[in-house]
């Protein structure tokens, strides 16, 4: 089972609390669909992809972001077992949308950066270990189904 | 070869006009070692990296940063062989330094985070597109020797 410093879990409750889920998601799967292109194969019928202007005005983009991050909050609000919290949102990610599970990494990496971008010099080196522990136990719970 | 649209350069060079060596070198080598505690291997001689706190006092860790960054501006600078101007860094880093190259990307990561806790909003997709790409660039560059 994972271990959390006390300094960890509060700096995730405290990340979390301070985002906009109904931005800040949006924006981080933007970013994914602009810097990471195949990824647009995922969502066929979201309408105009075409360009960066296009993809971050996008609402059915803006939506899903939203849905992603609250998938997200489930993490946040388990923490001490986020596995078990996942394991239907690992088999639907797995059995259902087939999403190759490498996609999971390139979204937290955009996401670590809409954060960073966000809180500029508050993002210190620490806060930014404890983001990437937590987004890398989420990712590796949502690979537990796939094999 | 690798094709650099001029948009492209133009970002690369506004990025990189914007960037202090001398503050954003030693804090992404100090994030590398924070965030990714195994890479302290590389660096017995530093002395103390213990801890968070001595890392980002550490005077040796300062100076290996700015020298890390300053490579860069050779990037930069010749965009369209960025291959050939690294390939002597490259055997260094195989053939003397042992350095794993997986360790670059956490690097270029460090650095894409540091940038856009500076930049903000101003690190925008695109920004981050074309800074992903360089950055990928400069990674394929210095692992060319290593097969």
């Amino acid at each position: 089972m994972v271990e959390w410093t006390e300094f960890e879990r509060s700096t995730i409750q405290s990340i979390f609390s301070k985002l906009d889920y109904d931005v800040a998601g949006g924006k981080a799967l933007a970013r994914c669909l602009v810097v990471y292109p195949w990824t647009q194969r995922y969502f066929g019928n979201f309408g105009n992809l075409y360009n960066a202007a296009a993809i971050m005005g996008n609402p059915k983009v803006a939506a899903h972001g939203k849905v992603v991050l609250q998938g997200l909050d489930r993490a946040v609000k388990n923490m001490d077992n986020i596995k078990a919290a996942y394991k239907e949102l690992s088999v639907l990610h797995s059995e259902k949308l087939n999403v190759d599970p490498d996609n999971f990494k390139l979204l937290a990496d955009c996401l670590t950066i809409v954060v960073a971008a966000q809180m500029g010099a508050a993002f210190t080196a620490e806060v930014q270990a404890a983001f990437q522990k937590f987004l890398a136990v989420a990712v590796s719970s949502l690979c537990r189904q796939y094999y | 070869m690798v094709e650099w649209s001029d948009n492209e350069r133009a970002i690369i060079a506004d990025v990189w006009s914007k960037i202090d060596v001398g503050e954003i070198g030693p804090q992404t080598l100090a994030r590398v070692l924070i965030v990714y505690p195994w890479t302290r291997r590389y660096f017995g001689a530093f002395g103390e990296l213990s801890s968070v706190a001595v890392v980002l006092a550490n005077r040796k860790v300062a100076t290996h940063g700015r020298v890390v960054l300053n490579a860069l501006d050779v990037a930069v600078r010749d965009l369209d062989n960025i291959k050939s101007a690294y390939s002597h860094l490259s055997s260094l880093h195989r053939y003397q330094l042992h350095v794993d190259p997986a360790n670059f990307r956490l690097l270029a990561d460090c650095l894409t985070i540091v940038i856009a806790t500076k930049f903000g909003a101003a690190f925008s997709s695109d920004v981050q597109s074309t800074w992903h790409k360089f950055m990928a660039v400069v990674i394929a560059a210095l692992g060319s020797r290593y097969f």
